[in-house]
């Protein structure tokens, strides 16, 4: 099995991968910050050695879905550094955004077209409008100056770390049983699904967590007022 | 595999190639328009009638000097054209145009319609941000401000035919006015969300009583005022053809989409097929490839229908901006949350007693009744 183009791609993926990661590891600490655009560059080259490796390595049905997968995670992953990175608040902002793009490409790869147009419409068609609104009143209008400065970042840096390592090997030793049994039905008319599951079973649940919207609403409007 | 996606591409090439000549068109439709409105002759020296102007225009366009302002931010100043332009012809591929005749017929395609509305707001952000000047900044302030207002009631409007229908498949709210699942009940929902759609969507596109992130009076010319050359041309573009695409939703949504009424028992749906005769006989059985199908009468009579009634949709854009003056800010937003929101919450309140007063007229129920065998355990 272990021929050589199998070798060659295998090696492309790993070193593909670290040299991905490590740049940027590299660009997210601040002392790196001149270098970044070759940084940049070089976690772009990685990333893509790597995906060329995966691709190379899966069965040809699955390629395009890899292939799409590699990519909403780069966007997930790139957009998450730059979110903590970016000097520049309204450009954190933006990164966010492309985080939250990745996450409804996600959506749509598992089939969950309505979570990811949901996603698109919700965070990044509505809240984060409000959020660059918030930046750029505050900003420019009322001349605040906003640098984003993340004193907390190695304790943020562990807390990640750990997470991800109990992820990780959450993923490695259990296979998670989906407690839903999914059929084909469902599959095709999601959106129904959603809508069943929402207004039927768990209707209560529904209704107490919109409620608890509504008193947020009201509390916001309340904290606010000038009377 | 490679069949199919190469027919997609080939769809998506005429798509895009009909969709630039249209924009080019409509320019020049709105300027004569508006100047037969204005009692003034409008663009007539290029060509017959004019009708050479949008190719001298967007020469002109190309051609000219590209500044970009030394303080402005280029990454995003560069993308900020692109994101209006593209989520404005993305928004076109959705739609089908003809019986059988379009590029995809996605099961959300509601909800993407709505994402890709609210994703070119950031065109508009983006630019206004990005270029550093204060008009283009109040424009994308108001702009943000409108397009989180009148959002609501555009999502409003559409959820009425969706839930009379029960599925976000635009052919699937299309079929309602189909003879067999007509009735004459719907209108009391559908033509009044019909007029708020047309309104939200004429904010949404910032059209001129709504023009506010642009105005020239206030403004110079508002998010765009740093752009030049073709970036310049491409925010007109992208809100053209945004305008388009949401009187194409409309028409599919409220006019009954590509089809006719039926006079005297003759269904005028195929009204090519009616001239040419039997349409079976004349192009062969139109069963299966698109190519065969989109080119059979009953595509082309379809097609030639759609464009009719969304051109007409576009007329009375054009014919509201020749007449109505703009609005003041605050009137703008007491408009959109006092009068709009409200109205569209009773629509969708009505709606909703209609699906479950009439459970039998729904159109496309049959696709809730599907779901109810779902229960999970």
């Amino acid at each position: 099995m272990a021929t050589p183009v199998v070798i060659f791609f295998s090696y492309l993926l790993v070193a593909g991968l670290l040299v991905g990661v490590s740049s940027l590891i590299l660009l997210a600490i601040a002392r790196f910050r001149p270098y970044r655009r070759f940084l940049a560059t070089l976690a772009v080259l990685g990333f893509v050695a790597f995906v060329w490796g995966m691709c190379a390595l899966t069965q040809p049905g699955y390629r395009l879905l890899v292939c799409y997968f590699w990519l909403f995670t780069a966007a997930v992953v790139g957009g998450g550094v730059g979110c903590v990175t970016m000097r520049n608040v309204f450009h954190a902002a933006l990164m966010l955004i492309l985080s939250l793009l990745g996450v409804a490409g996600y959506f749509i790869l598992v089939n969950a077209e309505f979570l990811a147009m949901v996603q698109v419409i919700i965070y990044i068609g509505g809240i984060m409008v409000l959020f660059l609104f918030g930046i750029m009143v505050s900003q420019n209008i009322i001349g605040t100056q906003l640098k984003q400065n993340t004193p907390q970042s190695p304790w943020a840096a562990i807390c990640a770390g750990v997470l991800f390592m109990v992820m990780f090997f959450t993923g490695l030793f259990m296979t998670l049983k989906p407690t839903l049994t999914v059929t084909p039905d469902v599959l095709g008319n999601n959106t129904g699904s959603v809508g069943w599951s929402l207004m039927a079973t768990y209707a209560l649940p529904f209704e107490v967590a919109s409620v608890l919207l509504l008193m947020a609403m009201l509390g916001a409007i309340i904290l606010v007022r000038k009377d | 595999m490679p069949q199919d996606i190469l027919l997609i591409l080939v769809r998506g090439v005429i798509l895009v190639v009909v969709c630039l000549t249209a924009f080019a068109y409509l320019t020049y439709l709105e300027r004569r328009v508006l100047s037969w409105f204005q009692w003034r002759v409008g663009p007539n020296r290029v060509g017959p009638w004019g009708l050479f102007q949008p190719i001298a225009d967007g020469v002109k366009a190309i051609l000219k000097q590209e500044l970009i302002p030394r303080r402005a931010d280029k990454v995003l100043y560069l993308i900020a054209p692109i994101i209006s332009f593209s989520a404005a012809f993305t928004m076109f591929s959705l739609i089908p145009v003809g019986e059988r005749v379009f590029l995809t017929d996605l099961p959300i395609a509601v909800l993407v319609f709505l994402g890709l509305s609210s994703l070119a707001a950031y065109g508009v952000i983006l630019a206004g941000w990005s270029s550093q000047n204060r008009y283009s900044f109040m424009g994308a302030l108001r702009s943000i401000a409108q397009v989180i207002s009148y959002e609501l009631g555009l999502g409003l409007a559409l959820m009425v035919p969706v839930m009379i229908v029960g599925s976000l498949k635009i052919t699937d709210i299309g079929n309602i006015y189909r003879a067999e699942t007509w009735h004459p009940a719907y209108l009391f929902v559908l033509l009044p969300a019909g007029v708020l759609f047309l309104v939200s969507a004429m904010a949404e596109t910032a059209r001129i009583p709504f023009d506010l992130p642009e105005c020239e009076s206030e403004l110079v010319t508002g998010f765009h005022t740093e752009y030049s050359s073709l970036k310049y041309a491409m925010f007109p573009m992208g809100e053209y053809m945004g305008m388009s695409a949401m009187c194409a939703i409309a028409v599919h949504f409220f006019l009954g989409g590509y089809l006719l009424p039926a006079i005297g028992g003759v269904d005028l749906t195929n009204w090519v097929g009616l001239i040419v005769g039997n349409p079976d006989a004349v192009w062969g059985p139109q069963e299966g490839y698109w190519t065969v199908v989109s080119l059979s009468a009953l595509g082309l009579s379809t097609t030639l229908t759609f464009v009719a009634k969304t051109l007409f949709l576009i007329l009375i854009f054009m014919w509201i901006r020749a007449t109505e003056p703009r609005f003041r800010y605050d009137q703008l937003m007491q408009f959109g949350w006092k009068v709009l929101l409200p109205a569209g919450l009773v629509l969708v309140f009505l709606a909703a007693l209609f699906v479950v007063l009439m459970p039998d007229l729904g159109g496309g129920a049959q696709s809730t009744m599907e779901v109810s065998m779902y229960v999970p355990r």
